[in-house]
């Protein structure tokens, strides 16, 4: 293993292992509903979060300064498709700068997309069904 | 068209005012001491309302109504959407307010 920790919260912006081209951050439930990037782990860094579980303020701020003192260009952010994720998007789109963001989502079929950035009616029906169990 | 909508139940509410507070559209108001819903365009349906009610008083119900604005979810505003998720990760606070 390459790299740990895996949480945003916990990694220190300046981590050997963040030396690379390209990261990907991605909501903790992406990774195990997508089997591809449960596959990447190991070979390319990835941070895994919750902005709704955790406290979404606190991941910001480590986003910012992972924004600031990282040398990779590119940035992945792989959600899943519920609204609540789409903070995480929100807050790299912020901080970026001159980093080229990519945003993907992961339906709750394990699909994934790329992210338009804007929530539709599909999306809001995965939470819906979330709530309410069926 | 018939689509899921916020309902509430006006012997009940108390009109605290939690869930005009916890709507992502700002699709709730309170008048004369009770919540209504200020633009059916303004409800998308998804009751993120029903979880701060205190006295159960929001429900969804499926009728006839004006379809939700997508175009309100373009415009999310950064800082007042991580406030709200700050709500689901603390929940006590919300009971606090």
């Amino acid at each position: 293993m390459r790299q740990w920790p895996v949480k945003i919260m916990l990694v220190h912006p300046r981590a050997d292992f963040l030396n690379s081209d390209k990261i990907t951050i991605a909501a903790d439930c992406a990774v195990l509903v997508n089997k591809e990037l449960t596959e990447k782990f190991g070979k390319e860094p990835i941070l895994i979060g919750c902005p709704m579980l955790e406290d979404p303020k606190r991941i910001y701020e480590k986003i910012k300064l992972l924004m600031q003192e990282g040398v990779f260009d590119e940035i992945e952010v792989y959600t899943m498709e519920v609204p609540c994720c789409h903070a995480l998007h929100m807050m790299v789109e912020r901080e970026k700068g001159e980093k080229n963001a990519k945003k993907f989502i992961v339906r709750v079929s394990g699909k994934v997309e790329e992210y338009s950035g804007v929530i539709d009616e599909s999306m809001i029906e995965a939470e819906r069904k979330a709530h309410r169990g069926f | 068209m018939k689509r899921l909508i916020i309902a509430v139940n006006e012997e009940t509410c108390i009109g605290c005012g939690r869930c005009v507070e916890s709507c992502p559209t700002k699709a709730l108001e309170l008048k004369d001491g009770k919540v209504r819903l200020k633009d059916e365009s303004l409800c998308d349906g998804f009751g993120s309302c029903i979880a701060v009610c205190p006295t159960h008083s929001l429900y969804l119900e499926e009728r006839e109504a004006k379809p939700f604005d997508w175009s309100i979810l373009q415009k999310i505003d950064f800082e007042e959407f991580l406030d709200k998720l700050v709500k689901h990760y603390k929940p006590k606070e919300l009971a606090q307010d």
